[in-house]
């Protein structure tokens, strides 16, 4: 039987198969997840199936699409991409100017980080703000500029009652607000910690958990969880009372995981305000902070004030509909539908 | 490492059958000299053994050469507990050997020093060890009795929880708070490199005089993890599980002023953890069974005089829920949970089985759990047993009539479509499967455990069923057909005898109970005398 969804073939980096071990790698997982909801997507020509743990890939040497694709998405391997036919797409990081001017389309995760390309030429402040990411110079402009957002992850096969509470345990049972990732100096949520210890005072039940790549000394107030295997983190996200997400310069351009898991678990997130939070979350959500006492304003909203509660579980139901696989699955498919058949 | 290397080496030699009387001497002799107060050089120490060691070995060899290497003076903890349990094993076995694991973990011994367990304890209660740890248990208990704490807020009971594992402690974190207590934890687990901070590579096993002083210890514990200091400022009583080596710590560290209880699982009563631990700063103990309550007591009760104590099983996670199956379909299934482990003794379940099926070829036995471990990690025994089980499956009419089934996180899930449960077990502490089968209406078929029986069986632990309770194959075989014949009214039996004995709803306000009493007795060693909790055996030894 011949299916009339499109085939879509998918390569990330010089990677045979992928495993949810890394921040990149897991958002590639999730926009497979997202592409198969409209197409049959094939990851290094081996058929994706989100339903298997081992997402129907095995181990195998990097090789050049065995048959036909109605579309090429290739992340982070430019000698590959420029080996392919079109239509083919890439991710707008990181930049090369040959793939610039030879991708049918350059795919970015927010609106923000759009817009920012869009004006990168000719605005100083979009170059200043993606100064790490692009040359100084300027860049190649794209033949088209294309906003995935992110999905929520559909998989909830790691969700167990049984781990929450493990889980919970060892968040000490009491407010956990967990930041997780990778942990080093420049990203450590420092707006936030500043109120850590104002927050204990009041509320002596809080406590700050991180998770993930720990690359920076913690505090020794803060729980250290070291890393948790990627099917777990639903489980951790649930035995929290919210989370932090990234405070840094990046953070507002760059979309984010975690918030989106956070979301699709209905677990607060406490975030420093900017568009593409504005994005994420919508621009009434009340747990926004700039400064430290709107950090700690937030903390004590959520905590002290059921009005404020039950507002933000209303916001993440809403906002879990925007972002759940079924929605992205229509969103991207629109957005790709210039390209496909 | 040397000295590590070294312990290991002594331990081999002992676990040699048959065990020479110069090797029981030497593992004697081991111990002696950590004991020894003039020996309290590492170093010293090191080279005294590792001189009687070689010495030995030397003369085994024929005199051949042997490696000498110079001693680092540094004690591992993994080489204490060696040398601990070398000591102890040597004491309690006599001129007998025993694999790696506590002896009383083999089933032939453990039924021999239960039944002579006076003169088996007798070398140990002579020993300088067990008397340097009364001396132990005897000052922290005046210590903690002076002690002068902060009077206790008005409000609920505020409980601090400490483990470092959480399988059987966690649900008690959402039931107690439901039961009115504030209920905290703090897991070890993320502690385990502050507390090699603190005492070097979990020295904490060591005797308490080779450790810094309390004081030293409290006061990096604030520093190093602030968060446990503060729990266990806020709490009134703080809790483990597991008497093992948090309990250890506990019972030599906390703050004076606060009081101590610990939950005893049956893997421990067969384990030497209990006899390192400092009783003098324990306040309560929670015994999961009486099996255990009791042979607890039996080897450790004159340590314990002052110590509370109740009989309370698991609060555990799974609610009372009908079958999934019809009543016909499940009535000649049987089930075991987690069969993989000679102690199981999964191979007396396809006995049964085929009991059974000789006579009605409708009996099902279901085994549900991890696969047999690869035969390289696996004791002689235990591959023996395997062995054993391979064979008996091979028979057509055992084979038909068996299914393995992987593990499964939700087994009170499968336990609905099961008719019977069958319990093999040469040991058994609280027999989980059995109350998870009774959940969901499952009638336990429980085999008179031969390492408990001594101190009750299952007839201790499931008081009323002793209707249930088998000694051999056709024994067993004969009460599933029984029960078989009744099974509607056996079914809802079991399910009512979970809901009255096993509920979380139930047995959770009686750890509270219990917790709070400890929590009230500001006099700690001149016990107000507890409240008889139903169903429970509470008070002092």
């Amino acid at each position: 039987m011949t299916s009339n969804r499109p085939r879509i073939f998918v390569l990330h980096a010089k990677l045979g198969s992928l495993q949810p071990v890394s921040g990149d790698r897991i958002e590639t997982i999730r926009f497979m997840k997202t592409l198969n909801q409209f197409a049959d997507v094939y990851y290094n020509s081996m058929k994706f199936d989100p339903s298997r743990d081992d997402l129907g890939l095995h181990e195998r040497e990097v090789t050049p699409p065995v048959g036909d694709y109605d579309l090429y998405y290739v992340r982070a391997n430019h000698d590959f991409f420029k080996q392919l036919p079109s239509p083919k797409i890439t991710m707008a990081y990181p930049y090369e100017p040959e793939i610039f001017a030879e991708a049918d389309a350059i795919l970015i995760t927010t609106s923000e980080w759009k817009r920012l390309l869009e004006s990168y030429n000719e605005d100083s402040v979009s170059r200043a703000t993606l100064a790490k990411w692009y040359p100084a110079e300027g860049i190649v402009k794209p033949k088209r500029l294309i906003n995935i957002r992110q999905t929520i992850d559909p998989s909830v096969n790691g969700v167990s009652l049984k781990k929450i509470d493990l889980f919970r345990a060892r968040l000490t049972n009491g407010e956990a607000i967990g930041y997780f990732g990778r942990v080093t100096e420049e990203s450590m949520p420092r707006i936030f910690l500043s109120q850590y210890s104002a927050l204990r005072k009041k509320f002596p039940s809080v406590v700050v958990a991180m998770a993930g790549n720990i690359r920076a000394k913690l505090s020794p107030d803060i729980l250290n969880l070291g890393r948790i295997d990627y099917a777990d983190m639903p489980n951790l996200v649930r035995a929290c009372s919210a989370i932090i997400s990234n405070e840094e310069k990046d953070a507002e351009f760059l979309g984010s995981g975690k918030v989106l898991e956070a979301v699709g678990a209905a677990i607060p997130i406490i975030t420093k305000s900017n568009p593409v939070r504005d994005e994420q979350l919508g621009v009434d959500y009340p747990l926004y902070y700039t400064t430290p006492d709107e950090a700690f304003s937030a903390v004590d909203d959520l905590l002290s004030k059921p009005s404020v509660a039950t507002a933000v579980q209303q916001i993440l139901e809403e906002r879990r509909q925007i972002f759940s696989v079924e929605a992205q699955g229509r969103f991207v498919a629109e957005g790709l539908g210039p390209m496909l058949p | 490492m040397f000295f590590f290397t070294f312990v290991c080496r002594a331990w081999l030699a002992l676990r040699e059958k048959p065990a020479r009387e110069d090797q029981i001497a030497l593992s004697r002799s081991l111990l002696s000299a950590v004991i020894d107060g003039k020996t309290h050089n590492k170093l010293a120490i090191v080279e005294g053994l590792t001189n009687h060691l070689f010495n030995n070995e030397k003369s085994h060899q024929g005199g051949s050469q042997t490696r000498r290497t110079a001693a680092t003076g540094t004690v591992s903890a993994e080489a204490y507990e060696n040398l601990f349990n070398a000591f102890l094993y040597a004491t309690l076995i006599g001129s007998e050997t025993q694999g790696p694991r506590h002896p009383l973990f083999d089933k032939q011994f453990s039924i021999e020093f239960q039944e002579n367990l006076s003169q088996r304890l007798q070398p140990w209660r002579q020993s300088r060890f067990y008397l340097d740890m009364v001396r132990s248990d005897e000052i922290r208990r005046q210590e903690r009795e002076t002690a002068i704490g902060s009077p206790r807020k008005p409000g609920p009971i505020r409980v601090l929880i400490v483990a470092e594992n959480w399988n059987f402690a966690a649900p008690l974190l959402s039931h107690l708070a439901n039961a009115g207590l504030e209920v905290r934890s703090f897991s070890f687990e993320d502690f385990k490199a502050k507390m090699e901070a603190i005492h070097g590579q979990g020295h904490f096993y060591l005797p308490e005089d080779f450790l810094p002083p309390k004081d030293r210890v409290r006061s990096q514990v604030a520093s190093l993890a602030p968060l446990l200091d503060e729990l266990i400022a806020w709490s009134d009583v703080v809790m483990t599980d597991w008497c093992k080596r948090v309990a250890l710590w506990l019972s030599r560290y906390l703050r004076d002023d606060k009081k101590l209880v610990v939950r005893l699982h049956s893997q421990e009563a067969f384990s030497s953890w209990p006899y390192s631990m400092n009783w003098g700063g324990i306040d309560g103990m929670i015994y999961v069974a009486d099996t255990v309550r009791r042979f607890t007591k039996a080897q450790h009760g004159e340590r314990m005089s002052a110590v509370r104590e109740i009989t309370l099983p698991n609060v555990n996670r799974c609610q009372s829920r009908p079958p999934s199956l019809a009543e016909e379909e499940r009535s000649f299934v049987i089930g075991m949970a987690g069969y993989s482990t000679a102690n199981k003794n999964p191979v007396m379940a396809l006995e049964v089985l085929r009991s059974l099926r000789r006579e009605d070829e409708r009996w099902r036995l279901r085994l549900i759990g991890h696969p047999w471990q690869s035969a390289d990690k696996l004791s002689e025994a235990e591959k023996a047993h395997r062995r054993r089980f391979m064979e008996l499956l091979e028979d057509p009419l055992i084979l038909e009539g068996v299914t393995l089934e992987p593990f499964s996180d939700a087994v009170e899930d499968w336990f609905g479509s099961i008719g019977f449960t069958l319990s093999c077990s040469e040991r058994e502490g609280t027999h989980e499967a059995a109350v998870e089968g009774m959940s969901r209406g499952a009638v336990p078929i429980l085999r008179n455990w031969p390492m408990v029986r001594k101190f009750g069986g299952p007839a201790a632990v499931f008081p009323g069923l002793d209707h249930l309770v088998f000694e051999d194959v056709d024994n067993a075989a004969a009460i599933v057909k029984r029960e078989h014949q009744r099974f509607t009214q056996a079914s809802s039996r079991a399910g009512e005898y979970f809901l009255e004995n096993f509920a979380p709803e139930v047995v959770a306000p009686k750890y509270a109970t219990f917790l709070r009493e400890i929590a009230a007795s500001e006099e700690k060693m001149d016990c107000v005398p507890l409240q008889a909790v139903q169903n429970s055996e509470v008070g002092n030894s």
